[in-house]
């Protein structure tokens, strides 16, 4: 597998991985940038190019995760970009998601009461997902932020979050699972595929993200608090 | 095979044509009732783990016979509906019309007998046991519920569940009750199902 460095270009990243092209557009790199290599077109557009190039190639390459440099970076970074991937999901992937179910179910002529229970599991797995990331959002990062800042107020720690991930990514294995080995197919094969192309997408993306929430964020928050303790 | 199949119908004509039709084909023994109350009273503490039960819609959406269901979810229902509706097709298979042919009704009740196949009759490879687990899993009851109601334990069934999520792939309660509903391990028109969900 690839490691990318300094000297690739844009180019040579997404031709190697078309769905690095999000986490390319939630470090704020833009493209149009000509052929320009990538730590050109970071110091352009303000970003730190290690950072970009660590979360660039963990994405890409499982087997990739330097632990120590990525907690060397400061947790409003990570915040930052980790907020950038709930915005994705929450204002593309999951509607997107949603919009194929609901063709996908359309697309049955006959019977779809299989099908209606597939969407019955994909909303109450929804639902859950949504609550866990507003919790991220309005408790966890601003409890990081605060702790940085030395403003901490209340007293809320870390591990009443850390379990939450698995549960989660249980769900969305099931119901590709559901999809793949148990509904009958009375239906669109295209839109199912493309349903089911968005959630092995979803699944490989939010991974990387619950990794980067766990391994990184949430040791250097321990590592905080422990500190502040002190 | 040993099922005790009730019917519940307040058309005498339709039971016992149901009945005739199932004892050539099955052996079976099949009891007839008029109405849910009868047979909740008469069979409460004695009804058969496996028992199948074919009642008239109407009857089957009363609440007695809803709660009655719900505390006895190793049992298998299926509708009868009345003539007006038009016969059932495939994929839907809790129910069936008085205006199903013989061979289609044998078709959806043969289903129903998932108990009773042995091996590798019963969906992907799930011994009987395992099934009886996944029901019971599917219908939100507790692994010490679970273990006694089948009057093993904890422990035990907690192993079959192991082995259930490994042989379907399938990890979240809410995902096997899905797939226990498709494969009518569990009777999708129960309410308990639905909640889970």
């Amino acid at each position: 597998m690839t490691i990318f460095t300094k000297n690739s270009r844009i180019d040579d990243i997404v031709d190697e991985n078309y769905n690095l092209l999000p986490v390319i557009n939630r470090l704020g790199i833009k493209l149009g940038n000509k052929d320009l290599k990538i730590d050109k077109v970071c110091s352009i557009q303000g970003i730190d190019t290690n950072f970009a190039l660590l979360i660039i190639n963990t994405f890409n390459n499982e087997q990739y995760f330097p632990e120590p440099a990525l907690r060397s970076f400061s947790p409003i970074m990570i915040i930052n970009y980790l907020k950038r991937t709930h915005t994705y999901y929450l204002d593309y992937l999951i509607p997107h998601i949603d919009f194929l179910l609901s063709n996908l179910i359309k697309s049955s002529k006959s019977n779809k009461k299989q099908l209606e229970l597939v969407e019955k599991f994909y909303k109450k797995y929804k639902q859950e997902l949504l609550l866990h990331i507003n919790e991220e959002e309005e408790k966890v990062f601003p409890y990081v932020l605060a702790l940085t800042n030395n403003t901490r107020t209340d007293k809320y720690s870390i591990h009443a979050f850390e379990k939450e991930h698995t549960n989660v990514e249980e769900k969305l294995n099931d119901l590709k699972r559901l999809l793949i080995r148990y509904i009958q197919p009375i239906y669109d094969e295209y839109i199912c595929n493309e349903f089911l192309s968005a959630l092995y997408r979803f699944e490989k993306d939010i991974s990387n993200h619950a990794r980067i929430e766990d391994k990184i964020l949430i040791p250097q928050i321990i590592k905080i608090e422990r500190g502040v303790n002190e | 095979m040993n099922n005790i199949i009730y019917i519940i119908h307040k058309s005498e004509i339709i039971s016992k044509g149901i009945s005739c039709i199932l004892q050539e084909r099955y052996n079976c023994s099949v009891k007839n009732y008029h109405n849910a109350e009868e047979l909740i009273k008469n069979e409460q503490k004695t009804i058969h783990k496996q028992a199948i039960i074919l009642i008239e819609e109407i009857i089957s959406s009363q609440e007695t016979f809803q709660i009655f269901i719900r505390n006895n979810p190793t049992l298998s229902m299926l509708k009868i509906i009345a003539s007006e509706r038009d016969a059932n097709d495939t994929g839907n298979y809790d129910s069936i019309s008085i205006m199903n042919t013989e061979s289609e009704f044998l078709r959806i009740v043969n289903d129903l007998f998932v108990f009773d196949r042995k091996e590798s009759g019963s969906s992907e490879g799930l011994t009987k046991r395992e099934t009886e687990v996944l029901k019971l899993v599917a219908s939100g009851f507790s692994n010490k519920e679970i273990a006694d109601k089948l009057f093993i334990s904890t422990h035990t069934v907690i192993s079959h569940r192991k082995n259930i999520t490994e042989k379907l792939d399938i990890k979240s309660i809410s995902g096997l009750t899905v797939y226990a509903m498709i494969n009518n391990i569990v009777n999708p028109a129960s309410l308990s199902g639905l909640d889970l969900i």
